[in-house]
Order: C-alpha cells, then structure tokens, then sequence
C-alpha cells in the first residue's frame, strides 16, 4: 500500500508557525500572508532578470553553433543546458514548489478577484471550447489570456481531434460534455509551430513492427499529411512539417462536423468552428473560421471566411 | 527561530516569484483594461504590477464575456505579444528551439482550473494534458492512445521529473460518475464510458461515505478519482522504469475553488 504525505494549504485555517515568518519578510502585522508584494521580493526583481538573461545569452551562443547541426525541430536539452534554463530552480522541491505557486495565485489573483470566483464556483458557462497541444510553450491562458471561466479547454498531442467514427474517447467524450452540456458558442481547435506530434506524423514510416502510442495516435492526421505530400512535398522537412500543421488544424475542424449533435448547431448556426495558428518563432498568430453550407458556390460544402493574422 | 523547511520554502517563493514575475503579467481579469497600465514602481522590471484598483474592475469580468469572441482572442493575443513575448525576447528564442518542462500535468477541462493560471506555470514549464476529470486510464496498447501518447512523449522523449494529476471542486465528470445509473441506462453517448476510467473511486467512495451528502460524496470520488489515475501512471511500463529509477516523481492534487483551497500529496 502506497503511504501517502498528505499537505493540505487551507487559509481558512492557520499555521502559526507562519506568522512570525511572515511578518519578518514582509513587515505585515501577523495574520496576513503576503507572498509576491513585499519590499525584498520588488527590489530584487530587476537584478533576477538581469540574471536570467545573462544565462540566456550564454545559451543564445551556443544555439548558433546548434544550427549547423542537421536540422531537429524539436528537441532534447543536453544536460548543461537544463542547468542553465533552470540554475535557480534546480534545488527547489517539485511539491513545495507547487505550494509556494498556489500561495501566490491565491494571494494575487483568487483573493482580488474573490466575488468573481464564487460566482464561477456555482457554474461555468465558457464560450469557447478549445483543443490545443499538450507542448508547454503554448497554453491558451498564456497565448490568448483566457482567463478562469472562458475556455474549457482540451490539449493533446498535436491538438488532434478523432472522427466520431473512431468511438468512445477522451476527445469525443469532452465534445460531448462542452457543446451539449455547457453548450459553448465557438470550438477553436490551435495548432503550433515545431509541433513534435505533427514532426512525428510527418517523419512515421510504415513499420509494422514498431508500433508506438505516438505512431497510433498521430496517424489521426494522416489525411493531412497526405495533403501535405501533394502540395508541397517539393519543399524542405520543416516546411512541409509547417504546412501540414496547419493542413491538420482543418482536418480537425472538419472532424469535428463527424459528430452529429457539432453538425446540427454548426448548420444552425448555434455553434461556430475556428482555426488558430501559432507560430512562436515569429509571435504570430492566424485565425480563420469555417464556414459550412451556407450559400457556397458550386455545391461545395466546406469553405473559409474571417481569415485574420496577428502580429 | 523558524523551521529550516519554513526557511527552505520562503526561500524558493522569494526565487521562484522571482523568475515567474518576469515572464508574466501579474493577472488577471482586468488585464484587458487600458488603466491598468504599469506603475512607477514596476518600472524597473517593467512589468504590470497588479493594480489596487482591480477590485473595482472585478466588474470587468461580464464586460469580458459580453465582448465579440473574435475580438477576445485578438487583445488576448496583443497583450500576450506586447507584455509576455516582447519582454522576454531571448527566452522565447530559447524555447522556439525546443522544450524541457520538468512537469507534465494531467488537468481537468473545465475552465475553472487551468493549472497556468492556478500554479502559474510559465511557457516551457509543464507539458499540460487536459481532458474531463484529469483522468488517466490504465495502460492499453489497443485503446486511450492519446493519453498513452501524452505520456510517452513526455516520460521518453521530454524527460520530464515529474507527473502531476490535479483534481478540482464541483466536476462535472466526477459528477457525471457519480451518478452512473446502476441499472444500465445510459444518459450519455461517450461521457460515461471515459469517466468509468475511473469507476474503483465510485466503488471506494459508495463503500466508505455513502451516508455523507450527495456534494461531499463526489468530493471524496475527486481526490479518489486523482489516486485511481496515479497507480493507472504505473501499468506504463515507462513510468515503472521512471520510478524505479527515480527520475520520476508521481504527485497527486485537488484544487478546492469554492474554499480557496489546495491539497496535495505524493505516491
């Protein structure tokens, strides 16, 4: 039997071990914790950056001699790397690292924003469903600044969406719950640039002897890169990995219009489909929505409207 | 005299604080309104303090939801460019070459409890899987690949030191397994099915509070619900390895949003 160490970070109730501590780094009278806002924590903000980017710069060198390397979209920090991305954090506790992140939040955000909290506590009524990559530099909170309330919000690897006809899963059982329980307005499916499931998608060969989740699940989009081939198969790797992430963003939205209960309030115009590029080599971002049936010309079913990119 | 682990955690807040205040802007609700621009103080490091008048702008929320859904995503986008990207150029240069987050994260949907903003987490910091009730089905080469996928990724290719499974108050998936009809009827097309991921939480739950309210029930069934999915992490035989090698950590959580609360705890 697994034992357990439990930690439980309730303000409700008290430890008052804390309080001479607090009160000692931030001169607050006890019974407050204020983590984030004390004098110490301001002044040293603007040596810390300095110090960051002093061992940014030192990677930036050595990224230029990475280039000469054959070309990986994504991947791997060798060992000296990590130590200068995270020096500072590296002897930090991953469990008390989480705890001082909760404090923060909750002193910074939850406790400023508390009404608006206890509203969302009774129900969330987001207007966007989301589907975006699981890779960390791409959070829709971050990106789009989707605050607590406005997005439910599905990632995955390479933002995939199945067909209907693959069945019971993750993705179709979140579809269902947000467009005919919370019965949201829009469904933006993001992809991304260097995406390591679309590389993956692109870079499969057809071994059946090595089999792989990656591989079954990345061959959701093998229609994309299919399209991919045809049409810019003339093209270097990374362009062709480029263009069938976005290639993939449409194949996603159009197997979204798979599920029945999508296609009816997308044909009654209850429910709007997106699509959303970003690219964070350049901090751009493309958006476009699908357009469906409505009046198209020459009987297609299937077209593109309010294409806008952001830069 | 304070508690040298009191001393330790102060101690990683102030560096913590530190390189996070740098890569975001102090939140949240009102930070599409142009008052809250930066204040003298925060010159330096140039960044959004958050602004006192903010619980007067706690208003701002409805405005925010009655805004044009095109137009949110766009002044999200902007802002994101101009406070987040633009002032930590070389970070993002260093994070378009690759990512090596030391945590992935299994979260819940709901779009309460996004664990970038509830753990301020960072771009490149948490390799993030969301899907209903933060589950994690056992290992199954035939079926769930991409959960499996997400873990493989992660365990193999990222390397990540550590999985996080973070539950949360009031979810309707736990919910929606709390209230499987045992005579068979089915209220769901796929619902359902997923959330049986996780049915030996129902079972613990109805075998050791079923006299407690219907509410307290599914809060047991979501901290339960967190423990099911961890030992689920361990049939991958990657994460076994992990483990048994200790370069793998299992961390197990719930986010309490109506009392402001958050528990966690290791396997």
């Amino acid at each position: 039997m697994a034992s357990l160490f439990r930690a439980s970070l309730d303000f409700a109730a008290f430890d008052p071990s804390s309080i001479e501590a607090s009160s000692r780094f931030s001169g607050k009278p006890s019974g407050a914790i204020k983590i984030g806002s004390s004098p110490l924590n301001l002044g040293r903000l603007s040596n810390a950056r300095l110090r960051i980017l002093g061992c940014v710069e030192e990677k930036h060198t050595s990224t230029r001699k990475a280039s000469k390397e054959p070309f990986r979209l994504t991947r791997e920090f060798t060992e000296s790397e990590r130590w200068k991305l995270g020096n500072d954090e590296q002897d930090l506790d991953p469990f008390e690292e989480l705890k001082s992140r909760f404090k923060s939040f909750k002193s910074q955000n939850y406790e400023e924003n508390l009404v608006h909290y206890q509203n969302l506590a009774e129900q969330q009524s987001p207007k966007f469903m989301v589907i975006a990559c699981a890779d960390s530099r791409v959070c829709p909170s971050n990106i789009l600044g989707f605050q607590p309330g406005e997005a439910f919000t599905v990632r995955n690897i390479a933002n995939l969406v199945p067909p209907f006809q693959h069945g019971a899963s993750e993705t179709s059982a979140a579809l269902e719950f947000a467009v005919n329980t919370l019965e949201v307005a829009n469904i933006l499916v993001v992809g991304h640039s260097r995406c390591g499931g679309i590389q993956a998608l692109m870079s499969m060969k057809n071994d059946p002897g090595s089999r792989s989740f990656i591989k079954d699940w990345v061959s959701i989009g093998k229609s994309a890169r299919l399209s991919t081939e045809a049409a810019a198969g003339n093209l270097s790797f990374e362009m062709q990995c480029r263009h069938c992430e976005k290639e993939s963003i449409n194949g996603s939205l159009l197997n979204l219009l798979t599920y029945p209960w999508i296609e009816k309030r997308v044909s009654e115009a209850t429910l709007s489909l997106h699509g959303g590029y970003y690219d964070f080599i350049n901090c751009t971002f493309e958006k476009w929505t699908l357009v469906y049936r409505e009046r198209l010309e020459g009987g297609s079913k299937y077209a593109i409207k309010n294409r806008s990119s952001w830069s | 005299m304070m508690p040298a682990a009191w001393v330790r955690s102060i101690g990683s807040l102030v560096r913590s604080n530190r390189r996070r205040a740098a890569l975001r802007p102090a939140i949240v609700l009102s930070s599409l309104d142009s008052r809250n621009t930066p204040t003298k103080s925060s010159a330096q490091n140039s960044l959004p303090r958050p602004d006192k008048s903010s619980s007067r702008v706690s208003a701002a929320p409805s405005t925010l939801t009655e805004m044009d859904p095109m137009v949110r995503l766009t002044s999200g986008f902007q802002r994101f460019k101009k406070e987040v990207y633009e002032k930590n150029a070389a970070l993002f240069t260093q994070l378009a070459d690759g990512q090596s987050p030391k945590f992935m994260v299994f979260a819940c949907a709901d779009s309460r409890v996004c664990p970038s903003v509830v753990l301020d987490f960072q771009p490149g910091e948490a390799f993030t899987v969301r899907n209903i009730a933060n589950m994690v089905p056992p290992y199954d080469q035939t079926r769930y690949s991409g959960v499996g996928a997400a873990i493989e990724y992660a365990v193999l290719h990222l390397k990540v030191e550590n999985i996080v499974v973070i539950g949360h108050s009031r979810c309707g998936g736990i919910k929606g397994l709390m209230s499987i009809k045992e005579d068979g009827t089915r209220s769901s097309a796929f619902i359902e099915d997923w959330v049986k991921v996780c049915l030996p939480a129902l079972e613990k739950v109805k075998a050791n509070h079923s006299a407690l309210p219907f509410e307290d029930q599914c809060t047991h069934c979501e901290k339960e619900a967190v423990n099911v999915s961890l030992h689920n992490l361990k049939t991958y035989p990657f994460v076994k390895d992990g483990l048994e090698k200790k370069k793998l950590k299992l961390i197990g959580a719930h986010y309490n949003f109506v009392a402001g609360s958050f528990d966690i705890w290791e396997v």
